[in-house]
């Protein structure tokens, strides 16, 4: 069975690989979404989404984190996790919907980099369970 | 994705990224490579690196990071991504 962090993993793959390829409005999206995931799922092991939903809608996110984080972290890293997946979720508007805006490879490079961090808080490890 | 790398190569690594932030250190606080924590996956390297204040921003020296990585790219011929360690 896919767990939410295989699907962290193949997403931050995705983008390294996007990147590579020099598809970095790709690699950008790909790179909220491997984020999204993890976030979803930490989020939701404290409050579930209710009608059957995987995942919060994508505006709610910093809110819900706000809401249901702050009491298991310090104020510093909960502000700087929630401006990394609101950078990232930026990002990927910019990437999939923004045709006159730029997302090269610094900004790619930037969005995995936020991803990678974001992941290794949130407990997705390099390694994929066997 | 190979998680673990000979102590050899882990080292090499380390001292690169080490060598090439170095220009690119922040005044008042430094940026440290956590040599505990280098992942391999294909010909990308996972490098994280701390601030040893803990009230910085990630986003407040990620441009250093992104130019360390373009000088480790262009003069060592070698694909290290630098992520930050949030603060704890």
């Amino acid at each position: 069975m896919t767990d939410w962090d295989d699907i962290a993993r193949d997403n931050l793959k995705a983008a390294q690989i996007l990147a590579d390829q020099r598809q970095f409005r790709s690699s950008a999206s790909r790179a909220y979404y491997a984020a999204f995931p993890a976030v979803s799922f930490v989020l939701k092991r404290r409050a579930p989404f209710g009608k059957g939903r995987e995942t919060p809608a994508h505006h709610m996110v910093t809110t819900l984190m706000q809401e249901h984080l702050a009491p298991s972290l310090t104020a510093a890293k909960l502000r700087d996790m929630k401006a990394t997946i609101r950078r990232l979720y930026n990002e990927r508007i910019n990437a999939d919907y923004k045709a006159g805006m730029t997302v090269d490879r610094l900004a790619a490079l930037q969005s995995q980099r936020d991803a990678h961090s974001l992941c290794r808080e949130l407990g997705v490890s390099h390694a994929r369970r066997s | 994705m190979r998680a673990v790398l000979d102590e050899q190569e882990r080292a090499r690594v380390v001292d690169l990224a080490r060598k090439h932030l170095a220009p690119h250190q922040p005044e008042g606080y430094r940026l440290e490579v956590l040599a505990e924590e280098i992942h391999q996956d294909d010909d990308w390297y996972y490098v994280v690196v701390k601030p040893s204040r803990s009230d910085v921003r990630s986003y407040d020296y990620s441009q250093r990071l992104a130019e360390a990585e373009l000088d480790l790219q262009e003069k060592e011929n070698v694909k290290i991504l630098l992520v930050p360690a949030l603060p704890s």
